[in-house]
């Protein structure tokens, strides 16, 4: 359960190990299948996510609580909190078209996938719904962004290898690739079980 | 806005289409979050397989009304503004009268704001100057996605549960499918014998 | 930047302003007809709920002392008949809300669930009853003595489910302790 009592180091290891975003709670899957054919892209996507997380949850966290809580409009968090990924989505990609070409062409495609990722809307939807302090919000935003940034790192690598393996006609592609993804979620529910919370 | 007739066999071959040959989950990997996550109950499956729909079908006519005043520069935001709107729509409704399912499906509601399914959808319909036939198509996505959510959850609350409709089958069943790991096994199981359907026959064909 | 483009990215923009200005109001009004149902909804759930842990009661006020809320219960001839504490450790996705109340000399009269992680539906819901069933007649006292002792048998088959219940309950009784600290100072 994740609320203001807990310590800093707890909170952040529940947010990137215990409560994993892709293996255990299993949201953000509609990128994760499509960016990790391939390590450089998985590794640009992740860092990206993480930048987005960051300033999404923190732009969040001021929104709600400063302009849509004393008007009362706490219903109108969906639309706004999902502008909000857009918008700064959106502005990281001008910045870069702008400022450097060479960077753009590098990781300015997976910024456009990006423009609906789960994970940066989940992380905010997950932190502001808990009620989190302002201080355990970044710790929090930070801790899923790393879990996931870890999750499509330790995919991609082992996708890859899979590709390579001898595998029955019709597993070949996406059915191996659930399954792996199966089996390395039994081992995070395993640790989840022994560490508790 | 201007009209196509549109014989009856059209539109239930797109229908057909859109169930089988181009199920949004199975073959565009689109949509996957709330499959995999929701999946654990009938129920539960049921619940989200109805939300869905009514979003697709209320979400793809008010974008069909709204989208003339714009140009394409700014679709993209139509389209999340729309579809963020009726998830609004739905998540008070359901706050308000059925607050059991709102309960069991968490933080699923505020996540149809961004998923893959709608979107292509809309992309699909923004090309296709038929309004019935965008329509069917919307039918169509959210009838295989609920065909593939029933029956993925069923395997899982048999497997995971023991318990289909308040009968026990099991005594002591395998947990893991009932959690997060048996998703991905049960999907990857799935996939693997729709490919295996699909090679049967194309080889029959030849 | 001419004025050309600057005219357009106006255009542009205040079409969608009025679009979203016409949906935020409709969306306005969908709130503030549906939000007094859902607050009747809530009410009377929870009345059913209270009922239930703090029975022979007739009707229930929520108090607030310090920064706690507690339920008091109060019987036909308006005698307090006990106290109510919601121990709320919920999030949108990872849920436990428990209803602890207490009679007199603080103890407890009975445990309910309010919402629960839909993993431990999976449990049968008499075992949880029997497990809650343990709990009554017990006060702080008696749970703080538990920590090794085993008294208290746990749900069957869910282990941690139980320590997870224990520790609620245990934080519920201490929340009266406060409540009772402050209110007679």
């Amino acid at each position: 359960m994740i609320n203001n009592s807990l310590h800093p180091l707890t909170l952040f290891f529940n947010a990137f190990f215990l409560n994993n975003l892709i293996f255990i709670q299993i949201i953000g899957l509609c990128s994760f299948f499509k960016i990790t054919h391939n390590l450089k892209n998985a590794a640009h996507h992740g860092l990206i996510v993480i930048v987005n997380t960051f300033l999404a949850t923190l732009m969040a966290w001021v929104i709600f609580y400063e302009l849509l809580t004393p008007i009362n409009a706490q219903y109108m968090q969906i639309i706004v909190f999902v502008f909000l990924a857009i918008f700064i989505a959106k502005i990281e990609e001008l910045l870069l078209v702008k400022y450097s070409i060479r960077l753009y062409g590098l990781i300015g495609k997976n910024i456009s996938i990006i423009m609906v990722n789960c994970a940066v809307v989940a992380a905010v939807f997950l932190s502001i719904d808990s009620r989190l302090s302002l201080v355990n919000t970044i710790i929090y935003s930070a801790g899923v962004a790393i879990g996931y940034y870890i999750a499509i790192i330790l995919f991609a690598i082992l996708r890859e290898k899979v590709s390579i393996a001898p595998v029955p006609d019709s597993f070949k592609g996406i059915p191996i690739d659930f399954i792996l993804a199966g089996l390395i979620s039994i081992t995070f529910i395993g640790f989840k079980s022994i560490l508790g919370l | 806005m201007h009209y196509q007739q549109n014989s009856f066999t059209e539109l239930f071959k797109e229908l057909y289409r859109r169930i089988f040959q181009r199920n949004p989950i199975i073959v565009l990997i689109a949509g996957l979050c709330p499959v995999l996550a929701i999946s654990t109950t009938v129920s539960n499956a049921f619940s989200m397989s109805i939300i869905v729909l009514c979003v697709l079908l209320l979400s793809d006519v008010t974008i069909r009304l709204v989208r003339q005043f714009f140009k394409i520069e700014l679709m993209y935001f139509l389209h999340v503004l729309i579809l963020s709107f009726y998830v609004t729509i739905v998540d008070l409704f359901l706050k308000g009268f059925y607050i059991e399912i709102s309960n069991n499906l968490g933080i699923f509601i505020p996540l149809i704001a961004v998923n893959c399914l709608f979107f292509e959808q809309y992309e699909n319909s923004r090309k296709q100057p038929s309004f019935l036939l965008s329509l069917f198509s919307a039918i169509g996505s959210g009838i295989g996605f609920a065909l593939i959510m029933i029956f993925v959850s069923f395997l899982r609350e048999l497997l995971g549960s023991g318990k289909v409709f308040e009968v026990t089958v099991f005594s002591k069943p395998p947990a893991i499918f009932s959690l997060a790991p048996g998703g991905f096994i049960v999907i990857g199981f799935i996939t693997a014998f729709i490919a295996y359907i699909g090679k049967r026959f194309n080889r029959d064909d030849k | 930047m001419n004025i050309n483009e600057i005219r357009k990215v106006f255009d542009l923009a205040s079409r969608f302003a009025i679009v979203a200005a016409v949906f935020t109001a409709l969306l306005l009004v969908f709130y503030s007809v549906i939000d007094p149902v859902r607050q009747n909804n809530v009410k009377r759930i929870m009345e059913r709920k209270y009922s239930e842990v703090l029975p022979r009661s007739l009707h229930y006020e929520e108090k607030h002392i310090g920064n706690k809320t507690y339920i008091a219960g109060y019987d036909k001839n308006n005698y307090p008949t006990g106290k109510i504490v919601l121990v709320n450790t919920s999030s949108i996705n990872d849920r436990l809300d428990l209803l602890v109340s207490v009679g007199e000399e603080n103890k407890i009269t009975g445990v309910a669930v309010i919402k629960q992680n839909k993993i431990y539906d999976i449990l049968d819901r008499s075992d949880i009853d029997a497990y809650f069933r343990q709990f009554t007649g017990k006060s702080l006292y008696d749970l703080k003595l538990q920590d090794g002792g085993n008294d208290i048998k746990p749900v069957r088959g869910a282990l941690s489910l139980s320590d997870i219940y224990f520790t609620a309950i245990k934080k519920g009784l201490e929340d009266v302790e406060v409540i009772n600290a402050l209110s007679t100072k």
